[in-house]
């Protein structure tokens, strides 16, 4: 089992390292001159040489990426060019956090409700309840996070007026103040994985329950409440554990619209903040931080997967 | 419940009680001992039915019959006849969508034909134990197989987890399961197919049930598995006290193991009583062509047309008026499509559902008339193999190659040969390297060392090194019929291609030989323009064995093309094969764990075992003593349909060991129960000429040696 | 262990539309998808208004029967931009698809058909675009290689390629060992013949219902990003930036807005709908049971 983890661990990184260099032959050698990207199409031929110099970009990409590469894993993330050349790793960091805050609630929102929804349509299968689960939940997982989000903002910030439309939080608040302004971007991240893990709980019960090991288990004699929670939930939510750790990565990508769109200052607006900015060096520190995490929540997935299934357990 | 001292030993098939009786019957008169064993379960006039998304379907239509305490009842019947239904439904068993329409079910004494799921849960695991065809998937994957078991206990016995757990190391002892201790601390993807199916054996005894159900509890394992859980069934019947109740679609098995059988056909009972008397004398024309479908191990019946049966069992939702098996029933008169048939007593306890059993005799002798396929005496060497080997390195992703591990070796020297217009037999259980020798032939595989000869002409080893010449030669049948048509084509593109390539026909040419291909198939000609999808296993099958005809090869492959249909469909196929064989003389590879099936139609049998051929030679001396110690197992763990004839037990322990395990020495020697010494494990035996024939045996144990310590498996006692 | 009867006693047409058309909710969704899709064929000749003209004097106008939809802050008439707007979803996503299907049964039979190092590697790749974030990961393009109509239909190829790919590998690799290639190869068939024609066809319904749920989910993929500015740029009319634009204004004139989120709403839906029919009608084994 460590052998594994250490596999899937080693597996990790080296997705990390070819990602990294995607990312910097992306960001450092694609879009041409980055000197002149910084200094503007109308600066001088000079000032861009000895800019040039000074980035270095006059040494052979190779020795340029691993200086970069090198600088990076030691955390000197680089000078952002928007921000006044303020240092990034520092801003990245605390986006995070308000990223991770948000996941976290969304997380919590999704996980227990999609498994729950799920069992109960899996359960009451081919009846209205089923049908209503089942039809909602495919709806719900290709809606678009800002057309959910303007939606629940129409219903209970305009309509009713429950909730603040914005989520501009300022370091200074405190949980509880943030709170109500979580509510809404936090279920609008969170739709999408609802759907998914409610559909994915459901077909993975539905399964459990047609299998032959169910029927052995009745015909053990068992209550369908003992077979349910013995024999039926154990194999049927192994899925479902799974999809769930991997749904951390998915969120990377759902917060970057929400965060838009509620104007909350996270790592995903952060990131499109520099894409509009072309700030290279916090692109490429947000975006090889967003690979990370959702490299590791593929791991956190397999590595889960592995110890709840016997069959690869003990091999 | 259990009343042991009550216990009389019941001879096997001669004898035994019958439960089996007409609707409402009473118990005098059939047969038994009347009054001494209480009957378990007595269905009455039972019918069960489906809510399709098609419509409603009757699965199961008046069925009666009855089991009783010590006996085993075997319920038989091809895909289709509602067997399983029926035996689901008689423990109240069903799918949602399944009802039971009609009838009553009385078990120990009590109507349960209405009782609710809650009350059935106090009989299921109790009283009632359940055995499945796939021990694999009866089992939870994510649970230890101790705690599966014992779980039983802990609901029925008020067991707590430490005892009940104890319990079914007990009973996993009982049912003698080696190391139970350490099985029980298994999870079930950890053992074979064999072991889980004796775990779930011991799930369903583990309360001491008064009725054992078991649904083709061996079907999915090999022979020489099978064998050892049949005597393990056979002897539940003297250690337990409970009625079994067998569904199965194989005859012989039930000749092996049960006292009284019913043979179902579309959802109704066509006849039952004891199993000896059934097998001795079927007075129903269904039974009379199953029985006569299936080939025996006789001299005399080899290469003998089989009776097989013409047509489709009817849809569920169409069917004929009157007698059910009409349409397909040799003796059928316009009585019988006009009235319902009533079962008829034709003996105690015998009874059968057809008004026209007073003719068995003469069903029998019109049964009977077969043609007969002789081989062609003295022509020459078609296709041969000389040392075949296919190793491989266990290989783990393209990219990384296992290195410093042992070789697969799926074929081991492998020397072979099959005259002109003859057939060759290679018989093994799974992974003896039946598959792998084929495919080396045809050079789908390429071989590691060894050479395929076609009239003494080698062949290039892969497939893409033969001209057309060479392919056309070598056609090949396979097994499942499902997968050996392309379900985009039509069956007359499927038989055109071989036509195209091979031959030079216009297109005018080869729709006229297509049509004739499917004459001599059998097949109407509107048969033309279907998809795959609109046939039967069967019908499947022949297009399959159209399209290998139709290249006009000198050498079929033929590889397990009976396995997977019923046996009344095997006998017209095997019937069409000789018929075949003889008009347009190709030689046939034929590969078939079914030993009885290769004895039928091979001219030569070649045994193989873990990649090694361990006897080769013509059939009548390769199914006569001497054998090799592995033929002589198999032949003896093979089911016989006769019930008079005695077998030999010999019985294979464990399971067939990886072919990367073997090292030098014999193949068998880890399994063989005359396993002799350090020779056996260390040298490769020598190969031992029989005298007056030129069969081998590869084995270190001198023939005179071998011969005097075996006999015939299947010399009649009667 | 049967003389199975067969598996299709009617034709095979009949049977699959009788199993789409028993399903209402597929129907449903069929319909309003071809609405939509009807819109992006002839949007701008049945709009009432041109798409981009402006009337400044009836800015932020609500609901009228001159203004299905009402105006937005040009005095724009939203029920014109939305009519339009549907040419880009379609066009960008279809195209978008149908390239990652072609490239990706290209390369799925081949990596599944022939194995080896190849395949290993065409995997791997692929395993890495599939382990990244797709949203991210356009994002990323996107705004280094700016949002030109070609660059959305390349970098929707590129994301969905590889599952495509898988989809088809997995296919090819069972259906390789089935007997009736085998057949074909034990003939000498040549290599592009097995692929094509015993293989190809069989690999078709899958690829045909991976592409309707591909393309439902690049409804999503071109609608955030239009939402994020990087979608089809100005004037062209695009829900999502038709969206984004109107967040300003949601408190006094939220039709701009809702609209073309209904709208987003209901296409995606119905395709999703239409998508989960046609693949209960071809493979109706995985579907609901």
């Amino acid at each position: 089992m460590l052998k594994y983890c250490l596999k899937r661990l080693g597996f990790v990184l080296l997705t990390l390292l070819l990602s990294s260099m995607v990312i910097f032959f992306a960001t450092q050698i694609l879009p041409g001159d980055v000197a002149q990207l910084i200094l503007g199409r109308f600066a001088r031929p000079e000032a861009v040489a000895a800019l040039r110099e000074e980035l270095g970009l006059n040494e052979p990409v190779v020795v340029q990426y691993l200086k970069w590469l090198f600088n990076f894993v030691q955390g000197d993330w680089g000078l952002s060019l928007s921000t006044n050349n303020s240092p990034v790793a520092p801003l990245v960091w605390g986006r995070l956090k308000n990223s991770a805050i948000l996941g976290a609630l969304a997380f919590i929102i999704y996980v227990p409700g999609g498994i729950l929804l799920g069992l109960w349509a899996a359960l009451r299968r081919n009846k209205p309840v089923d049908h209503v689960i089942s039809v909602g939940s495919l709806s719900l997982i290709g809606l678009p996070e800002f057309v959910t989000g303007v939606i629940l903002i129409a219903v209970f910030s305009l309509e009713l007026n429950w909730l603040p439309p914005s989520s501009s939080i300022s370091p200074s608040d405190g949980l509880y103040r943030m709170l109500p302004k979580l509510i809404l971007p936090a279920v609008t991240a969170a739709l999408v994985s609802l759907a998914y893990i409610t559909r994915m709980t459901r077909a993975s019960t539905v399964e459990a329950l047609y299998s032959d090991y169910v029927r052995t288990a009745y015909l053990k004699g068992l209550s369908p409440r003992q077979v349910l929670f013995r024999h039926v939930l154990r194999n049927a939510l192994m899925p479902t554990v799974t999809v769930a750790a991997i749904s951390i990565g998915w969120l990377m990508g759902g917060l970057v619209v929400t965060e838009s769109l509620f104007s909350y200052p996270g790592l995903g607006r952060l990131l499109l903040f520099a894409i509009q900015r072309r700030d290279l060096p916090l692109i490429q520190a947000t975006t090889l931080l967003m690979t990370a995490i959702f490299c590791l929540s593929n791991m956190l997935a397999d590595v889960l997967y592995a110890y709840l299934n016997p069959r690869i357990r003990y091999q | 419940m259990t009343d042991r001292a009550n216990m009389t030993d019941i001879g096997e098939g001669t004898g035994g009680g019958t439960g089996a009786r007409a609707g409402g019957d009473g118990a005098a008169g059939l047969g038994g001992k009347p009054g001494e064993r209480e009957t378990i379960i007595r269905i009455d006039k039972l019918s069960i039915g489906y809510e399709t998304e098609s419509g409603y379907v009757k699965s199961v239509r008046g069925v009666s019959l009855g089991v009783r305490r010590r006996e085993s009842f075997g319920l038989v019947g091809e895909s289709g006849s509602g067997k399983s239904t029926l035996a689901l439904g008689s423990i109240r068993y069903l799918a949602a969508n399944g009802r039971v329409t009609g009838g009553s079910i009385n078990f120990m004494g009590r109507d349960i034909t209405t009782l609710g799921r809650a009350q059935m849960s106090k009989l299921w695991g109790r009283h009632i134990g359940m055995v499945y065809q796939n021990p694999s998937l009866a089992l939870n994957p994510s649970i230890k197989i101790g705690r599966q078991i014992a779980e039983s206990a802990q609901i029925h016995q008020g067991l707590d987890k430490k005892a009940s757990f104890r319990k079914a190391v007990e009973t996993m002892g009982r049912v003698s399961m080696p190391d139970p201790e350490y099985v029980a601390g298994l999870y079930p993807h950890q053992l074979s197919g064999g072991m889980l199916q004796r775990c779930v054996i011991t799930m369903a005894l583990l309360n001491t049930p008064s009725l054992l159900v078991m649904d083709e509890p061996t079907t999915a394992l090999d022979v020489t598995t099978q064998a050892v859980v049949l005597d393990l069934v056979a002897s539940l019947k003297k250690d337990y006290d409970s009625a079994v109740f067998y569904i199965t679609h194989d005859l012989a098995v039930v000749a092996r193991i049960c006292d009284s059988i019913g043979v179902m056909y579309a959802g109704e009972l066509m006849e039952s009583g004891p199993a000896a008397e059934i097998f001795r004398a079927p007075r129903h024309p269904y039974t009379l062509s199953l029985l006569n479908s299936i080939p025996k191990f006789e001299e005399e019946g080899r290469k003998k047309s089989l009776r097989g049966i013409d047509g489709m069992i009817p849809s569920l939702r169409e069917l004929p008026r009157g007698c059910v098996f009409s349409p397909r029933c040799f003796m059928a008169v316009d009585e019988c499509r006009l009235r319902a048939i009533e079962m008829e007593e034709t003996a105690p306890g015998h009874l059968t559902a057809c008004h026209r059993w007073r003719l068995a005799e003469e069903m029998e002798r019109e049964i009977r008339k077969g043609k007969s396929y002789p081989a062609p005496e003295g022509t020459p060497v078609s296709l041969s193999v000389d040392k075949l080997s296919k190793h491989y390195a266990p290989v783990r992703g393209a990219l990384r190659r296992g290195a410093g591990k042992s070789l697969i070796k799926a074929l081991n020297s492998v020397t072979l040969s099959v005259p002109k217009g003859c057939t060759l037999g290679v018989v093994g259980e799974s992974g003896c390297g039946k598959t792998t020798l084929l495919r080396s032939i045809t050079g789908l595989l390429e071989p590691t060392s060894g050479e395929v000869a076609l009239d003494s002409q080698g062949l290039p080893a892969s497939v893409g090194g033969r001209p057309r010449s060479l392919l056309r030669r070598i056609q090949m049948v396979f097994q499942n019929p499902d997968a050996s048509l392309n379900p985009n084509q039509t069956v007359a593109k499927c038989i055109e291609r071989p036509l195209k390539i091979f031959s030079d026909l216009s297109r005018a040419g080869r729709r006229e030989k297509i049509l004739e291909i499917l004459e001599s198939v059998n097949l109407p000609s509107a048969y033309y323009n279907r998809l795959p999808g609109e046939l039967s296993g069967g019908e499947l099958q022949r297009v399959g064995i159209a399209r290998a005809f139709a290249a006009e090869p000198d050498v079929i492959l033929l590889d397990e093309p009976l396995s997977a249909l019923d046996v009344s469909v095997q006998a017209t196929l095997v019937n069409l094969l000789l018929e075949l064989q003889v008009k347009n003389q190709p030689s046939y590879l034929f590969i078939s764990h079914d030993l009885a099936a290769v004895h039928h139609i091979s001219d030569l049998i070649a045994v193989m075992y873990l990649g090694r051929v361990v006897e080769f030679g013509k059939s009548e001396a390769v199914f006569k003593p001497p054998f090799h110690p592995y033929t002589e197992a198999l032949l003896s763990a093979v089911p016989n349909p006769d019930p008079d004839a005695e077998q030999v037990s010999v019985r294979l322990e464990g399971s067939v060991p990886s072919p990367s395990s073997v090292v030098a020495g014999c193949a068998f020697h880890s399994r063989c129960p005359r396993v002799r010494g350090p020779e056996c494990s260390d040298v490769s035996p020598p190969a031992r000429r029989l005298p007056g024939s030129d069969a081998v045996i590869f084995c270190h144990i001198p023939l005179e040696e071998l011969s005097a310590v075996q006999s015939s498996p299947y010399h009649r006692t009667g | 262990m049967s003389d199975s009867p067969p598996k299709l006693s009617a034709s095979k047409k009949k049977i699959l539309y009788r199993r789409f058309v028993s399903n209402p909710l597929a129907l449903f969704g069929a319909i309003f998808f071809l609405f939509f899709f009807l819109m992006a064929l002839i949007g701008d000749k049945v709009a009432p208004y041109p798409f981009d003209a402006q009337a400044i004097a009836d800015r932020l106008e609500g609901p009228s029967y001159e203004h299905f939809c009402g105006t937005d802050q040009f005095g724009r008439d939203v029920f014109s931009r939305i009519i339009v707007g549907t040419r880009s979803v379609f066009f960008l996503g279809g195209a978008g698809t149908m390239a990652a299907a072609f490239f990706g049964l290209i390369l799925g039979l081949a990596a599944g058909y022939y194995g080896g190092l190849f395949d290993e590697l065409a995997m791997r790749v692929c395993d890495g675009v599939m382990s990244l974030p797709s949203l991210l990961l356009a994002l990323v393009f996107i705004s280094l290689s700016g949002p030109s109509t070609l660059n959305l239909v390349m970098i929707i190829s590129i994301l969905y390629t590889p599952i495509m790919a898988r989809v088809v590998r997995s296919l090819t690799l069972e259906i390789k060992n089935l007997a009736y290639v085998e057949a074909a190869r034990i003939r000498g068939e040549s290599a592009p013949y097995i692929i094509f024609v015993e293989i190809m066809p069989n690999t078709l319904p899958p690829v045909f219902v991976e592409m309707s749920m591909r393309f439902s989910y690049s409804i999503f993929l071109v609608a955030s990003l239009g939402f994020l500015g990087l979608g089809v740029q100005p004037p062209s009319p695009d829900w999502g930036m038709q969206i984004n634009e109107a967040r300003g204004f949601l408190t006094y004139a939220p039709w701009v807005l809702l609209c073309p989120a209904a709208s987003i709403a209901v296409l995606v839906v119905s395709t999703s709908l239409f998508s989960d029919g046609i693949r209960n009608m071809l493979q109706p084994s995985t579907g609901k049971r």
